[in-house]
């Protein structure tokens, strides 16, 4: 049994959907709502859960895969890998673009260096927090 | 070989100019092509040509291999075709309507078939002529899905539908592609429906093919650079540009569409324009159609 | 508001160039036709001129009317879709439907019988078609208030309905032509009162649907109400054979040519070859329906090509059964009689040269003058009248038992006693003709000194009428030529929609298509002027046609039967193999048919 995704794709959207769903994937693994080596769905029932074309979920899949987040393990299935969560430089290198988009949010809104910061942690608490009482609840 | 193979087709109407001017075109088992084009590109006739209801002056057609002009009737039990002005005939019942079908291919599905009419919940027993536009879309669909087609030609086959019946007609589809890797060709106004189900778009324009590549990396390839217009640059100096694909004004802005990465276009920007340097902005499909189509008049 | 309605009415913009095509045609056609009428007698220069043939006259520019106007009459559309949005009442709509149809129907009309008139103006006939003329134009009044006033609470007429009306208009048209001004006047009076009547009681104001005949869902269907026809074979057969302008332009068909003939070159190209074009491109831009289906054209070919066939055949046949009486200046004749024209058309006595009138089938075909010259055995000789083939070609038809103003009467009973046996069997010798119906004239008096007045033509019709004529029936020759008039007119459309080969072909296409048809405009012109002027033609070259064919036959029933089907099926497999080469016609989106759109 697969993991629920909530994944949700918008076409016209500046980003091409493979694009949105490698994000969302991403997104999904590095919050543990995807935990490592947790089942994805397959092509097909990706594709029609979708509604989007199987091969555009099969070159997410390969963009995750080149990425070292996921694994296709032969007549099982595709997994999130078991070293997904680790930091590598390709991981600091993509959030990056994140990391900046947030900075000029800040900067728009006027929330200075420290408030940003102490928002940082707070949220990391946060998110800690919620993976524990999951952890706790399977 | 190829499911559908069109070759240097040129088609010219009694009067006026070519509506198709040296088209090629093929599409593998599994592919599904997004054809667009603004309204009097040439998109209708080039899927008639491809069902052999016409004949191009210049160029070959191969379906499946044969020619659909020499052996028509083979070539049409494998493919499914849904047009925009596609008729049914108003006295018959939707029941009766698929055993007219069911009696032309041999492939009929008629579990499928039944199915598709309870998802468009049809119960069998209406007139066609008692049915709305979209309800008669909604049977001439089923009708060309359900005999499982190789090559599915969809001639704007959304036109009319409901959001609802949209995103039905989608997953049908799409159930279709993935059971059979029926290869589709299809075109539609609807771009989210393009990005949905097409894995390669071919852009007609006055009859001529101008694109035809993978969606996603023509979206990711091509890059828009706007400039402040009335400064010295006009749409010319960028369409002469390597890998310009159109440039047009928008109100005071100088809008050009690329082919290339932001770096390699601000560069040879730079070349028209010294002072000027080029904002990037991501764009949408539909955005993407727009520049494309109006950027080239 | 309803004057704005008028005038937008498709058929109204039409109306000037439906006039200026038809004062065209008159002009063409009505007035070499005319011609033929009014031509001078060949052997003595006086005009003949005959009341029923101006009628034929007339009814020209009623039929080109028709065909004109035809397809663009919402006769069978009351209230169209669009038009229901519009803030008027049913019944305007209505009343501006009906006056749209009467003025195309009758203002082309009184410009060709206009023109008619002022060709016959000096000519003191014009006062005898100005009953016919009023006649008319009441008549297609009276057609056209019924086609309104035939169900009003309906938007469209069935097929049985339309038929019944087109039924109807005939009669009318028959009635109104060959009665007086006072029958039809009543008529006339009392219809559009009845459909005035109708009208106003019964086409109701609003132009909203009724609601009671909007069941998007029916009821279950019982076992026993299911069709007896496949869903295929019924759309098939709607589609094409069954189309309700089909039935009634076949049924019209084979009613003309049934009735009226062929037997001269403006019927010949009229009914068995435009007519018959008419239905087969309306079925032609109906197979859109099917272009997308797998079905082989070799399969619809026989929904589409062959109804025009057998109506065709049907038509062909009934002339045979009721053969058409030969006019009464023709030089050919149903029997074996002596035309003397002791009277025209409007009653003057006036005496003509004497003739001998045979049946088609015993004229012969000569090259040369030598051999049409006619000696009896005591070396009298007569050379007849040659009607010429072709303009300029020598080849000429002739009628060997005819006697000319030289001739004596011994002659002439001579000449009656070859044809008497020859057409009826009747053998008889010169001398007992003579004593019988010409005991009063010396043997050797020329034929020019006799009095003609009075004379009666066939003084030996007791004697005939039991033989008959040897002609045969000519059932056989009928339906070859039946199937030679649908392979032309069915070859012809096919030939307009296959499309050029070549790109350099295709931009051609239009030029040649307006040289091709100013062609046969001018190859229709000469036909009359040149070739066809001589009545005796047509009938002639026919019967020997059908005589060498029979020769060659055998006179068997069954070798007539198996070269028709020969010929049947050659045209068929000619012109199946042209249908898969064609494309269906596209159907008309914007424009003047847009009410024909609906393909099934």
């Amino acid at each position: 049994m697969s993991a629920p995704l909530h994944i949700h794709l918008t076409p016209g959207d500046e980003a091409p959907l493979y694009r949105q769903l490698v994000r969302q994937v991403v997104a999904a693994i590095a919050s543990g709502h995807l935990a490592p080596g947790a089942r994805l769905p397959s092509l097909r029932e990706l594709a029609k859960t979708l509604v989007v074309a199987p091969l555009t979920v099969k070159k997410a899949y390969d963009v995750l895969e080149e990425r070292d987040l996921i694994e296709t393990r032969r007549g099982q299935g595709t997994f999130v890998r078991l070293d997904a969560g680790s930091s590598s430089r390709e991981a600091t290198e993509r959030l990056r673009p994140l990391a900046r988009r947030l900075l000029v949010e800040a900067d728009l809104a006027n929330v200075d260096p420290e408030a940003l910061s102490l928002l940082l942690d707070r949220e990391r608490t946060r998110l800690r927090e919620e993976r524990e009482t999951r952890e706790e609840a399977s | 070989m190829s499911v559908l193979e069109l070759t240097n087709i040129t088609r010219v109407f009694e009067r006026g100019l070519p509506v198709l001017d040296g088209v090629d075109l093929t599409i593998e088992a599994g592919q599904v092509v997004g054809l667009l084009g603004q309204n009097g590109a040439g998109k209708t006739t080039l899927m008639r040509i491809a069902l052999g209801m016409l004949r191009p002056q210049t160029g070959t057609v191969r379906v499946f291999g044969l020619d659909p002009c020499e052996r028509p009737v083979e070539v049409k039990r494998r493919v499914g075709y849904v047009s925009e002005d596609q008729v049914l005939p108003p006295y018959l019942r939707v029941k009766e309507v698929l055993a007219l079908h069911r009696s032309l291919y041999p492939s009929w599905d008629a579990d499928f078939a039944d199915e598709l009419l309870g998802r468009f919940s049809f119960q069998g027993k209406e007139k066609i002529a008692k049915l709305s536009k979209g309800q008669a879309r909604r049977v001439a669909v089923t009708c060309a899905l359900a005999h499982r087609p190789e090559l599915l030609l969809l001639d704007e086959p959304a036109g009319g539908f409901d959001p609802a019946a949209r995103r039905e007609f989608l997953e049908t589809a799409l159930q279709l592609l993935a059971d059979e890797g029926s290869a589709v060709l299809f075109s539609s106004h609807h771009m989210s429906d393009v990005e949905r189900i097409a894995g390669r778009v071919a852009v007609l324009d006055r009859g001529q093919k101008i694109v035809d590549r993978d969606l996603d990396e023509l979206r990711e390839s091509t890059t828009l650079a706007v400039l402040a217009a009335n400064n010295g640059v006009v749409p010319l100096d960028l369409k002469a540009l390597d890998g310009c694909l159109g440039a047009r004004i928008v109100r005071d802005e100088l809008h050009g569409l690329f082919l290339g990465s932001p770096e390699a276009v601000r560069s040879r920007i730079a070349s028209v324009s010294a002072t000027q340097s080029p904002r990037f902005a991501a764009i949408t499909l539909e955005d993407l159609f727009i520049e494309l189509v109006e950027g080239r008049r | 508001m309803s004057f704005a309605l008028y005038r937008h009415e498709r058929v109204v913009r039409l109306t000037p160039v439906i006039s200026a095509l038809s004062a065209l045609f008159t002009l063409l056609v009505g007035w070499t036709l005319l011609g033929v009428f009014t031509r001078l007698e060949t052997s003595n220069g006086q005009p003949v001129f005959d009341a029923e043939d101006a009628l034929l006259v007339l009814l020209l520019p009623l039929l080109q009317t028709l065909v004109f106007v035809l397809p663009f009459l919402p006769v069978r559309t009351r209230v169209q879709d669009h038009e229901r949005s519009l803030p008027v009442t049913r019944r305007t709509l209505v009343v501006v439907r009906i006056a749209a149809t009467w003025t195309a129907l009758v203002v082309p009309l009184l410009v060709s019988s206009g023109l008619i008139l002022m060709r016959l103006r000096g000519e003191g006939h014009a006062g005898a078609l100005l009953l016919p003329v009023a006649n008319l134009v009441c008549a297609l009044t009276l057609v056209v208030l019924l086609a309104f006033a035939w169900k009003p609470a309906k938007e469209r007429l069935s097929i049985l309905e339309t038929l019944g009306l087109a039924l109807v208009a005939a009669l009318v048209v028959y009635v109104s032509l060959y009665g007086g001004l006072q029958g039809i006047g009543l008529l006339y009076l009392a219809a559009s009162l009845v459909a005035a009547f109708v009208i106003h009681r019964f086409v109701p104001a609003s132009t909203a649907e009724d609601p009671a005949a909007d069941t998007t869902f029916v009821e279950d269907v019982g076992p026993g109400r299911e069709p007896l026809l496949s869903p295929l074979t019924r759309t098939i057969l709607k589609t094409t054979a069954l189309r309700p302008f089909n039935v009634t332009a076949l049924f019209f068909l084979v009613v003309c040519i049934g009735l009226i003939g062929v037997d001269n070159p403006v019927l010949m190209l009229w009914f068995p070859i435009a007519l018959p074009i008419h239905v087969l491109m309306r079925s032609l831009t109906l197979l859109n329906g099917f272009d997308a289906l797998p079905i082989a054209r070799a399969r619809l070919f026989p929904w589409i090509a062959l109804p025009t066939l057998a109506a065709l055949v049907v038509g062909f046949l009934l002339m045979g059964v009721f053969p058409h009486e030969y006019r009464s200046y023709d030089p050919v004749a149903n029997a074996v009689e002596l035309d003397s024209f002791s009277e025209d058309a409007l009653g003057a006595e006036g005496e003509y040269s004497l003739h001998v009138r045979t049946p088609p089938q015993l004229w012969q075909l000569a090259t040369t003058a030598d051999a049409r010259l006619v000696e009896a055995p005591w070396g009298e000789s007569f050379r007849p009248l040659p009607h010429a083939v072709l303009w300029g070609a020598p080849l000429v038809v002739f009628n060997p038992y005819d006697v000319g103003p030289q001739s004596s009467v011994r002659f002439l009973t001579w000449q009656l006693a070859r044809a008497l046996s020859v057409a009826h069997g009747l053998h008889l010798t010169p001398e007992d003709i003579h004593a019988r119906w010409f005991a009063d004239l010396h043997p050797d008096t020329k034929l020019d000194d006799v009095k003609k007045s009075g004379l009666d033509p066939q003084p030996w019709s007791a004697l005939t009428a039991a033989r008959g004529t040897t002609s045969p029936r000519k059932f056989g020759s009928l339906v070859a030529l039946a199937v030679f008039f649908w392979f032309l007119s069915t070859a012809w459309v096919l030939r307009r929609n296959v499309p050029a080969r070549t790109l350099h072909l295709w931009r051609r296409a239009r030029t040649r298509r307006i040289a091709m048809s100013l062609g046969l405009a001018l190859v229709f012109v000469l036909l009359f002027a040149f070739t066809l002027r001589d009545d005796a033609l047509l009938p002639v070259l026919g019967a020997l046609a059908h005589r060498s064919l029979d020769l060659a036959l055998g006179t068997s029933a069954w070798a007539w039967v198996g070269f028709d089907l020969v010929l049947a099926v050659v045209a068929s497999l000619v012109l199946v193999w042209r249908l898969n080469r064609i494309e269906v016609p596209p159907l008309p989106r914007t424009g003047w048919k847009k009410c024909e759109v609906s393909v099934f």
